[in-house]
């Protein structure tokens, strides 16, 4: 499982959620949020993406915010 | 080099809008709206941006000249000429593509098409269809049209090519309008009643020669001959025509046009195709890399290649070409004479692919064989692939043109393809002579506005334009280039 | 810690192949980190944290391994396209305004609406006056009486 915690003063929380549908396919997200961060969980990552979906996944999210 | 400091002193009531890029020899390039550019090395640049230039030095009136200073004709100057580099939205779609059949007698292995074999006629458009795209199409308030014949192999529907020339010059003589047809054709099915009905109509003959006859017959399989022979044939039988009906009158005479479409074995050949191109006449060669649409992606192990590759092979190709004209050849290579109009002329030479807002609907319309009607070839391309009827506007048998033209898929294509606002457009340097595709963004990364910098399109065509600029700060080749935009608007026929 | 100049210091972790650095958000805003940081989502993968109205820590994690000069030279671009994006969000605010108004006359005055050509329509059709109404009497009375006299000699001719 992977854990990345999005601040929420920097990351849109409407950019999140389109890379969450945006990447649906390859893994599981769960979304939780606080006042401050989105905590996301990535498990059941496709076997082919294993070492660099969180990476990618982040870049993506951060591609959506400009 | 930048810095805070002389950031803080940024005089922005004279200096106008520009963006600018820092050149590896230390000079800013800086563009504006209009597609103004000026190179400045660094201490002109801080002075320019300060406010500090002599008003008098022959650089101030470079740059007020190029609408870079904000004086008292800015305002004006800048209107008249944003409003002449955008006339095109003035204007409905000018460019039609009629796919008469989808049936081909080759089977190009990058074929985009999609193209169905000869057997298959369901996909042969009747009689009844042709007339009602050829009404449509004068219903559009452009004054110039051109008619293009695409396919498959047009000439595989002959009756339908000829039906439609003959119906559009009767409906012309009562409307008028600047006509033109381009039959685009592997000419393998040619002959000479058909030529001569075709110069007769003055109809534009465009083909594709993939370079020399290894790499021809390798992308272009066809099984009936040699399609590099049969195809060369005919350049030369055209072209001889073509000399003959204009001997004395006219120097610059029309010839036959051809684009190669660049595979992994076109790379390393570059000098031969480029030679081959000059040995048949042709003033120009188009080096049209891939698109992700039909039976390109099916083959991919054998013909793609990465971004960098196909840089690297422009980069020598046109540096070929270049030496060539220092030789006294005048040949061109037609991407970059697009981009070179844009640079240096500030014009829109309507490359439709190249444009923002890109062609799709307001420039252009695709007819397809069972009369349904697209935002452009590339969207008819996309559903023949897959089924995927996404860029589909409607049917002629069903809706009017301002049915097919006013409806919320032209506006989306038309939004997603304007650079203005987009990231890693909107500031780019490089933004006023650079367009995108929103069914190329569509097909490859599944959303028709672009997603990451790293786009296969709009990586080449940043460094193609790049290289230009790098060119241009050469004198000797800005008087080449000048000849270039000059020689690209070929004569047509009339 | 290592430095490109003395605005600039980042911190390597070598195992993970990552980049820390601070960027003070009150010089460069944060528009401008998404700007700068865009144009290197295909070099490395980026990650941002802290407080916007402070100073943001950005996180490069190197999509590939370099060497120290590489690694300098990754960091000083972005340094100077951070630069870079500064001074194109002045120049662009500074002209905000002016490219809007050059924009809407270039191509709206160039369009005439609907509207203003109904609008001609009509006044012109006024301007014609098709049923005469714009003519004095009098003259309306004359111009009958020259008519019939002139078909009353056409009558006699024949």
């Amino acid at each position: 499982m992977r854990i990345i915690k999005f601040n929420k003063k920097i990351y849109r929380p409407e950019a999140i959620k389109q890379a969450i549908n945006d990447f649906k396919n390859l893994a599981n997200f769960k979304l939780k949020e606080n006042s401050d961060y989105i905590e996301i969980k990535i498990n059941k990552i496709d076997q082919d993406y294993k070492d660099i979906l969180k990476d990618e996944f982040a870049n993506y999210a951060l591609g959506l915010m400009s | 080099m930048l810095d805070l400091q002389t950031i803080k002193k940024l005089n922005d009531k004279q200096a106008g809008f520009f963006r600018f890029k820092k050149f590896e020899n230390d000079n800013y390039l800086l563009t504006n709206d209009i597609g103004h550019y000026i190179f400045l090395p660094e201490t002109d640049f801080k002075k320019y941006i300060h406010g500090r230039l002599d008003k008098k030095s022959k650089l101030y009136q470079k740059l007020k000249q190029k609408l870079f200073i904000k004086d008292e004709d800015y305002l004006k100057n800048f209107i008249w000429q944003y409003r002449q580099r955008n006339s095109f939205l003035k204007y409905g779609p000018s460019l039609h593509i009629v796919v008469v059949t989808l049936r081909c007698n080759h089977r190009c292995i990058y074929c985009h098409a999609s193209a169905a074999t000869c057997k298959d006629k369901k996909y042969d458009m009747d009689l009844k269809t042709a007339k009602l795209v050829v009404d449509t199409i004068f219903k559009s308030n452009n004054n110039a049209i051109c008619i293009e014949f695409q396919g498959g192999e047009p000439l595989l529907n002959w009756p339908v090519v000829e039906f439609i020339i003959n119906y559009a010059q009767e409906k012309n003589k009562l409307e008028k309008k600047n006509l033109i047809f381009r039959l685009v054709s592997n000419f393998t099915l040619l002959d000479q009643k058909k030529m001569n009905f075709l110069m007769t109509n003055e109809v534009n003959f465009c083909t594709s020669l993939d370079g020399d006859e290894s790499t021809h017959n390798y992308n272009r399989i066809f099984t009936d001959g040699n399609s590099y022979k049969e195809t060369v044939k005919w350049i030369k039988k055209i072209n001889q025509a073509y000399k003959d009906k204009y001997k004395g009158k006219k120097k610059n005479y029309y010839r036959v046009g051809a684009l190669i479409t660049v595979t992994r074995k076109t790379l390393a050949n570059y000098k031969q195709v480029i030679d081959t191109y000059i040995k048949l006449g042709f003033r120009n060669i188009y080096l049209r890399y891939l698109n992700p649409f039909g039976f390109a992606l099916q083959a991919k192990e054998k013909i793609w290649y990465n971004p960098k590759e196909y840089i690297d092979f422009y980069k020598k190709a046109f540096d070929y070409i270049l030496e060539k004209n220092y030789q006294g050849r005048h040949f061109y290579e037609s991407m970059a004479a697009t981009y070179l109009r844009k640079i240096l002329n500030q014009e829109e030479p309507n490359n439709l692919d190249f444009r923002s807002p890109c062609g799709a609907v307001i420039g252009q319309l695709a007819y397809n064989y069972n009369g349904d009607v697209y935002t452009c070839d590339e969207g008819r391309m996309i559903a023949r692939m897959g089924g995927d009827e996404m860029f589909k506007l409607g049917n002629i048998k069903k809706n009017s043109l301002e049915e097919l033209i006013n409806n919320d898929l032209c506006k989306s294509v038309c939004f997603a393809s304007c650079v203005d606002g987009l990231p890693g457009f909107s500031e780019n340097v490089y933004k006023p002579y650079l367009g995108i595709c929103p069914v190329y963004n569509y097909s490859v990364h599944g959303n028709i506005f672009p997603a990451m910098k790293n786009n296969f399109r709009w990586q080449i065509d940043e460094a193609i334009v790049e290289y230009l600029f790098t060119k241009l700060q050469n004198r000797k080749n800005q008087d080449i280039f000048q000849e270039w935009v000059k020689k690209s608007k070929p004569p047509i026929p009339k | 810690m290592n430095k490109i100049n003395n605005n600039f210091k980042f911190e390597f972790d070598k195992k993970i192949q990552q980049i820390e650095f601070k960027i003070n958000s009150k010089i460069y805003p944060l528009t401008t980190i998404y700007q700068a940081t865009y144009l290197f989502l295909d070099k490395v993968y980026v990650f941002l944290d802290g407080q916007p109205e402070k100073e943001i820590k950005a996180f490069f994690k190197l999509k590939e391994h370099v060497n120290k000069e590489q690694l300098e030279n990754l960091v000083g671009q972005f340094y100077n396209e951070l630069l870079n994006q500064v001074l194109r969000e002045k120049i662009s605010q500074a002209n905000d305004k002016i490219r809007e108004y050059i924009v809407s006359q270039a191509l709206y005055s160039a369009v005439p609406s609907e509207v203003d050509e109904l609008l001609k329509e009509v006044e012109d059709d006024w301007q014609k006056d098709p049923l005469g109404i714009a003519q004095p009497w009098q003259e309306k009375k004359q111009a009958a009486k020259k008519s019939k006299k002139s078909s009353k000699k056409v009558k006699s001719k024949k």
